[in-house]
């Protein structure tokens, strides 16, 4: 069980500058946390087993309860007993396993992010949980759960510290990622010289939550989705359950509601489902208030001087705090989203393409005002690329999604054909209007959708960024480095050659691992990717 | 900016397939459009058995599609894929083109190659044939030099890994 060079002191000594090589264990409260995490998953299930149980005798219900937690307690027990790391001065080591002993090693210099994750039950007990990325496809190293001091001096230990003399003189002001800020931020890289223990708490904010932010909170049509979609898996899964009977008092008979006919309640609902809207709508702005506040709240964006290069530092959150750092030379490009409401009120939102992260598409601030994003944006990825001016492709793609959107308009009317002329020849009612309206409704929208689709198109390159956007309601506008570029795929289906056209693809390790510039004349794309890459390209190109 | 002057585009790849590869193709196609006969046959059947209604004609259809869709793939499409199938290895760079219909180019710089492994299949053994697959830290930068000669496979994998080997850098 517990390694022999443990010395049997208490699992947090209060010293902070513990000897580097020492073995130490997690937090004594992960003792308490693994267990509710466990019951979490196993809570349906258990009550499920305890009420069977019960159902025959109470006793029996409760001691089944009963041993079921000790077992919890038991198994949660298991990883505190269990799990050790330290740091040396050129390794994290982490040593955990009951039957099967698995030592992790990562080297310092490989580690690329840290993510500090707490949830309503580890902020209680005041320990949180720490994962270290370190290389691109290798899973993250967990340590569930840490004392916040011990969190913090890991972080430091990890991204931060210059534990050694020799990893001291690592530290230079022209590093890969000092270029990046450049003219914009000038005390972070001349910071090299000031203890890491400093530097680590006061770093360049680059971003803040500002509360008037809020309003994009009830525009944004992805959240609203997953609500409603929540909203009727619960009904749809508990509808038996409710009483409507007797908590409503509502009776459903035959062609009758509580013996009244149903037609006298058409005329209510009238009135009725204007009403609902309304209350629907109230209820969801506020909701998605409460929920943006609950998420977002103390947003942070902080630029600290690391190990090699510098970092970014993201935290956020009420109830439960996530704090994510990573070396910004791993940050490979960003993204900004306009969505269609949100564009509308003049919003977006910006995400980073990185390596070495869970998430390697990160959020970096909520929806923010579109200049705040280009502001944030232009000084993460060191310069303007967002603002560069795009070659559009040409009048091609136009008439392909003009011709894409007839079709479908086509499609989608005839479909609307089928039930009219069914009603029309098996009932007595002609709705010639449905067919029509979805003609004349499904036209303009397609066609809008067409014309905003080809708009949107584009490309440019910068100094060192391709920047890509494409979209027709939703627009997408990707910056990607050019050396974030790990290969090139030029498809061309049929109709693509006849029309000249081609779909690029760069592929990279960040973010969603590729870029996609939809729709670019061909020739324009060999001479994209030549300019982009011309290492790569140029001897395949004539 | 950066207009080309005049029209560009991706020259063709050096090297062809292997000779064999179409008919490894042709006996692939033929393998599964035996399964197709057998379908279409069991659909004939049931569509000459069961009563006839005005579903019979789709089961028609459904047979007559069962029937001529492999036809293509036993006839001239391996030919027009050996034509398209092309592949080249420099010290810089892996491209391959491939496709019938759609027309794929891939380009990979051989810095950024993470894993380059081949494989073979029992039929592709019959045929002397092998692929090899050059992976990078993108999960959609996956490229395969599908049907080569077992010897030069080997060949290309062992120039590949030196390749790869000599350059260090992090390969993200």
């Amino acid at each position: 069980m517990s390694t022999p060079e443990t010395p049997p002191t208490p699992p947090t000594p209060p010293q902070p500058p513990v000897p580097e090589d020492e073995w130490q264990r997690l937090a004594g409260w992960t003792a308490v946390v693994s267990p509710i995490s466990t019951l979490r998953q196993a809570v349906i299930p258990v009550a499920v087993g305890a009420f069977g149980a019960g159902q025959a005798n109470p006793l029996i219900g409760l001691l089944v309860a009963v041993g079921i937690a000790v077992v919890a307690a038991v198994i949660g027990l298991i990883p505190w007993l269990t799990t050790t790391y330290r740091v040396t001065p050129t390794h994290l080591e982490v040593r955990k396993g009951l039957l099967n002993r698995t030592t992790l090693t990562a080297r310092l210099d490989r580690v690329r992010s840290v993510d500090l994750n707490s949830t309503l039950v580890h902020r209680a007990l005041g320990v949180t949980k720490v994962s270290v990325g370190t290389g691109v496809d290798e899973g993250q190293i967990n340590l569930d759960s840490l004392t916040k001091e011990s969190a913090a001096r890991l972080r430091r230990e990890l991204l931060h510290a210059t534990p050694s003399p020799s990893a001291a003189e690592a530290v230079e002001p022209g590093g890969e990622a000092s270029g990046d800020e450049g003219s914009t931020e000038s005390t972070a890289t001349g910071g090299s010289e000031v203890s890491p223990a400093s530097v680590a708490d006061d770093g360049e904010v680059i971003a803040k939550l500002d509360w008037s932010w809020i309003k994009y909170a009830p525009l944004n049509l992805k959240n609203l989705a997953i609500a409603l979609g929540g909203l009727a898996a619960f009904f749809g899964a508990f509808s038996e359950l409710i009483p409507w009977e007797q908590t409503l008092g509502l009776r459903v008979d035959d062609g009758e509601i509580n013996g009244r006919p149903i037609e006298s309640f058409l005329d209510m609902l009238l009135i009725a489902i204007p009403i609902a809207v309304v209350v629907a709508v109230l209820v969801w702005a506020a909701g998605s208030c409460v929920g943006y506040v609950v998420r977002w709240w103390d947003l942070q964006v902080v630029r600290e001087q690391g190990r090699e290069g510098t970092t970014l530092r993201r935290s956020f959150g009420l109830t439960s705090t996530r704090a994510t750092t990573v070396e910004e030379a791993k940050v490979r490009g960003a993204t900004s989203t306009v969505g269609p409401l949100i564009g509308l009120a003049g919003g977006a939102d910006l995400n980073l393409l990185t390596t070495g992260l869970d998430d390697n598409f990160p959020a970096v601030l909520p929806t923010a005002p579109e200049s705040v994003v280009s502001t944030v944006g232009r000084d993460i990825l060191g310069e303007d690329a967002f603002s560069a001016e795009l070659t559009g492709h040409g009048p091609r793609p136009r008439r392909r999604y003009w011709f894409r959107a007839l079709i479908g308009t086509a499609i989608v009317t005839s479909l609307a054909l089928v039930p009219t002329v069914l009603i029309g020849v098996y009932g007595d009612l002609w709705l010639w209007w449905l067919p029509v309206a979805v003609l004349v409704i499904g036209f303009v929208l397609e066609l809008l959708g067409a014309e905003l689709a080809h708009r949107h198109l584009g490309h440019a390159l910068t100094e060192r960024y391709l920047v890509v956007r494409s979209g027709s309601f939703t627009t997408v506008r990707t910056a990607l480095q050019t050396e974030g570029i790990i290969g090139w795929r030029v498809k061309q289906t049929y109709f693509d050659r006849r029309l000249g056209l081609a779909q690029v693809t760069a592929m990279t390790a960040a973010g969603r691992e590729y870029v996609e510039v939809p729709d670019v004349p061909v020739e324009t794309a060999v001479a994209l990717a030549t300019a982009a890459t011309p290492r790569t390209v140029s001897e395949f190109v004539e | 900016m950066n207009a080309p002057d005049a029209p560009r585009r991706l020259r063709e790849p050096a090297h062809q397939v292997s000779e064999r590869a179409p008919a490894y193709w042709r006996m692939t196609s033929a393998i599964g459009a035996v399964f197709w006969l057998a379908f279409a046959i069991g659909a004939a059947v049931t569509a000459v058995l069961t009563p006839s209604g005005w579903w019979t004609w789709l089961i028609w259809l459904a047979v007559a599609l069962m029937v001529l869709a492999p036809i293509p793939g036993v006839t001239f499409v391996p030919s027009v894929r050996f034509r398209i199938h092309r592949w080249e290895v420099t010290e810089i760079a892996v491209h391959v083109r491939h496709g019938w219909l759609t027309v794929v180019d891939e380009i990979v710089p051989l810095s950024r190659v993470q894993t380059v492994d081949s494989t073979q299949g029992p039929l592709m053994r019959h045929f002397g044939l092998r692929t090899v697959k050059v992976s990078t830290a993108s999960s959609a930068g996956i490229v395969e030099i599908s049907c080569l000669d077992d010897a030069l496979a080997l060949e290309v994998v062992a120039k590949l890994v030196a390749i790869t080997a000599a350059t260090p850098e992090d390969a993200t």
